[in-house]
């Protein structure tokens, strides 16, 4: 199970298969973020100035 | 469809209530910082100035430096993150807050665990893990409450008027699922009482835990629900838009992918295996990429906006805040280079990076958000503007003093630390360097004074602008239509974008974890599930993408990929080390197992948090090695629990204390630490000569330590405290002949005990290494 966490080649190869992993998933969620529709941004990034201020006197909830 | 319109009123008073518990114990967490600042400048602070004799034991740094912490992140950061993210929730979903019932038991619940912290600590109740002293009932109480703050977010998330989910609330997911995964692995225990536990992970599989908690307590405690709150609330200060939605999403996935993995790098240069400080030291670096993107992310918010910098104070503090976020996610993975981490680590640059994060950052953005939210919440305006830039001036040259003095102070400590002569010998003596750094740790108080001044400052101005004034709930006029996912829950995790890199990474697990033929298996399965995943990919883009957007839609399935992404780092970090049978994976050193008395004076040493200024560590450093003596290997804290390798040496490592010097010497020191160490500033710990060692609970402690694996031999009760009773009487009589006159029953005799026996091995051989077997592994590569 361990065999390989004390073989030198792990120390080297470990990290760069992270990195690599990494650098995969980094990669896809770019190219979706990138495809995305600009109609679905703008309402995506509108969605916290959409709430209408208005107030109410606070009441027994 | 029938659309039915309704006015919804929020429930602001949870978000009211939130902020005020904010403001009062931002105030007790940065006084209660100051008040150690001043201690590690005097020591007489530690209660002898307030008439305590030598000092009073509720006052020393060791019980108060938790207090701080704790303080600062879960009462101060924690209150201010629940006020944010009630407010944001309830706008971006449209709809109230799930149940008022849930959100009343979360707020008075977690005002009732920090009251339990505030009385404990400063008794010395605690488990000794940084950030997580807690004792395990309230510990029990954590996760109790947290459960409940999650229960009514996923509710209200399922109740939602809106069908899209706002980044931000990517954010607050990411965090109510890793804190919780977080906070439970790191807390687990077996009580010996209703007040004492041992972490069920001891020595280094320990450390590893620690720092895979504690480094992400900063992730996602500290860094993604007030970047959530950055996501909602800069937009609406700068009334535009977030600059770059895109960059929103990439920042928000890879933050989570990648932040999980960083723990080890505060264990480089240690016994810790060597692939998994390269692992932490990479994945930092990587860190880079997501924060900085998400800081120019916030700051080009402000485009167009940054005029009102001048006027506005909200728009001052986020501006302010997420730079010092750029700022200290930029050093942080410098700091993580084993090279620069040689010199910065247990020093009081790593001090310095962290309030730039704390004060800069959580902060500020708290100080945006008051500001903001204020004035809504009451229907009001601020009382005093000017006294907002007045805080913001003062909070500004605070951090700036702090943060200055302690890379003054770090940098000249490591290096002087580093100097060796040309005849191989060290260049200075510990107490050198503590002396030379001494003026900058009465800077560093002066700056976190200024800071704490600003913050007062806005507490008397929100009250100035507040009383008086009636609270008023925000209301929203929505079309209340039932948001049907467009996928169900099964469908969306069955789906061929989970499902086949699954598959595939389950293959690569299988090859990595069996022998031989399987293992050969495991690997053909990954390679053969990657060229699928590849190909489906392809040919089903649409499909794919289609899932993504009906993902964003469906926050059940969502937060259980979130969830995959934030835990996969950890286990491939923790259970190797874990699941290794650790006796036998030593190198040549197995630690000896304490005695009683030594046990007991451990838990001493753990319970006046000695760990806040001493670390047991000696790093595989030549200064380190000259200094403090042969480098610590994993054998030798095998059997701690809990580890105490420490973050911070403002004394010296303690890991081969044992035998160093006679019990004489340890007795006076601990009484009075400047008749032998001038310059010390460490308290007296002379209480420990008037409190009684508790002999009654040995054995229930003992009894854990074996259910742990420590390999104690069959002892009745008596047969412990037996023991304990004859080495004490034995350390007493010794004392004795130096004139000195100790009460054999006292935890000062235990403590000294425990120091004699730190560092104590024994040599072994390891198992003989047979191909394709579990070998032992080492901290070198």
């Amino acid at each position: 199970m361990f065999k390989r966490l004390s073989f030198e080649t792990w120390d080297g190869w470990t990290p760069m298969v992270g990195f690599a992993l990494t650098a995969v998933a980094f990669t896809i969620i770019v190219i979706r973020a990138l495809r995305m529709k600009k109609g679905e941004i703008q309402h995506m990034a509108n969605l916290p100035l959409e709430e209408t201020p208005t107030t109410t006197e606070e009441h027994g909830h | 469809m029938n659309l039915n319109k309704t006015t919804i009123e929020f429930d602001d008073r949870s978000v009211r209530r939130f902020l005020i518990a904010t403001l009062l114990w931002g105030v007790i967490a940065l006084l209660v910082g100051v008040i150690i600042a001043f201690q590690l400048h005097r020591w007489q602070l530690n209660g002898k100035e307030f008439g305590g004799g030598e000092g009073l034991a509720w006052l020393t740094f060791g019980r108060l430096r938790p207090l701080h912490t704790n303080a600062a992140i879960f009462a101060f950061v924690g209150n201010m993150m629940f006020a944010g993210i009630y407010y944001s929730t309830q706008r971006l979903c449209k709809c109230r807050m799930a149940s008022d019932l849930l959100s009343g038991i979360h707020f008075w619940g977690w005002q009732a665990i920090i009251v339990c912290a505030a009385v404990t600590l400063p008794l010395g109740l605690t488990r000794g893990k940084e950030y997580a002293e807690l004792i395990w009932p309230i510990n029990v109480l954590v996760a109790l409450i947290w459960v409940v703050f999650a229960i009514n977010f996923f509710l209200t998330l399922k109740r939602r008027n809106e069908p899209s989910l706002y980044v931000a609330l990517w954010f607050y997911i990411a965090t109510i699922i890793t804190v919780a995964m977080l906070y439970i692995v790191n807390h687990l225990s077996i009580p010996t009482s209703w007040i004492h536990s041992y972490p069920i992970f001891g020595g280094v599989q320990d450390a590893l835990v620690q720092w895979w908690y504690g480094h992400n307590a900063v992730a996602f405690f500290l860094t993604t629900p007030i970047l959530g709150i950055m996501y909602y609330f800069m937009p609406k200060a700068a009334e535009r838009p977030v600059y770059s939605y895109r960059l929103s999403i990439v920042h928000f996935w890879s933050l989570v992918f990648i932040y999980i993995w960083a723990g080890p790098h505060h264990l480089l240069n240690t016994a810790l295996p060597y692939w998994l400080q390269m692992l932490g030291m990479l994945f930092s670096l990587m860190l880079w990429a997501p924060s900085w993107g998400g800081m120019l992310n916030g700051l080009l918010t402000l485009r167009g906006a940054w005029g009102k910098l001048r006027t506005d104070p909200v728009i001052k503090f986020f501006a302010a805040g997420v730079t010092f976020y750029g700022m200290s996610t930029f050093e942080g993975p410098l700091m993580a280079i084993r090279t620069v981490n040689a010199l910065s680590h247990y020093s009081d640059w790593t001090i310095g990076h962290v309030h730039s994060g704390t004060l800069g950052w959580n902060g500020f953005m708290a100080a945006g958000m008051i500001y903001y939210l204020v004035p809504r919440l009451w229907k009001t305006e601020l009382a005093k503007p000017s006294w907002a830039n007045m805080h913001f001036w003062l909070g500004l040259v605070g951090i700036l003093i702090y943060i200055s003095a302690m890379w003054v102070s770090g940098i000249m400590q490591g290096l002087m630390l580093n100097q060796v002569a040309a005849d191989g010998s060290l260049k200075y003596q510990f107490l050198d360097t503590l002396k030379a750094i001494r003026p900058l740790m009465l800077f560093r108080a002066i700056g976190g004074t200024l800071y704490l001044g600003g913050f007062i400052l806005m507490v008397v101005n929100v009250w100035l602008s507040v009383r008086k004034k009636a609270p008023v709930n925000g209301t929203i006029e929505v079309v209340v239509a039932p948001i049907n996912p467009k996928s169900s829950f099964w469908k969306m995790i069955f789906a061929e974008p989970v499902l086949f890199p699954v598959f595939a990474i389950t293959g690569y697990c299988l090859w990595f974890l069996l022998p031989g033929v399987y293992a050969w298996a495991g690997l053909v399965l990954g390679v053969d599930m990657t060229w699928r995943t590849i190909w489906l990919f392809i040919r089903h883009k649409e499909k794919w993408s289609a899932w993504y957007d009906s993902l964003l839609e469906n926050w059940a399935p969502f937060s259980i990929l979130v969830f995959v992404a934030a835990a996969a780092g950890g286990m491939v970090q923790i259970i190797p080390t874990v699941m290794m049978n650790h006796a036998k994976n030593v190198e040549d050193r197995l630690q000896t197992v304490y005695t009683p008395l030594e046990l007991m004076g451990r838990d001493v040493y753990v319970s006046e948090g000695c760990y806040n200024c001493h670390s047991q560590q000696i790093r595989m450093l030549v200064p380190d090695v000259l200094r403090y003596g042969d480098y610590s290997r994993l054998g030798e804290s095998i059997f701690d629990y809990p580890h105490q390798w420490g973050s911070k040496r403002t004394g010296p490592d303690l890991a081969r204390e044992g035998g160093k010097r006679n019990n004489t010497w340890q007795f006076q020191h601990l009484m009075d630490p400047r008749a032998l160490s001038a310059g010390s500033n460490m308290p007296s710990y002379h209480f420990l000569n008037d409190t009684e060692a508790d002999l009654k609970t040995l054995p229930a402690r003992i009894a854990v330590q074996q259910t742990l694996g420590v390999p104690y031999p069959p002892m009745t009760d008596d047969v412990i405290r037996q023991k304990a009773i004859e080495q004490s009487v034995a350390i007493a009589q010794e004392l004795k002949t130096n004139g000195l006159y100790v009460d054999p029953n006292r935890q000062i005799v235990a403590l000294i005990a425990y120091l004699q026996k730190l560092g104590k091995f024994d040599e072994v051989t390891p198992p003989e290494h047979i191909p394709g077997t579990p070998v032992p592994i080492t901290a070198q590569p």
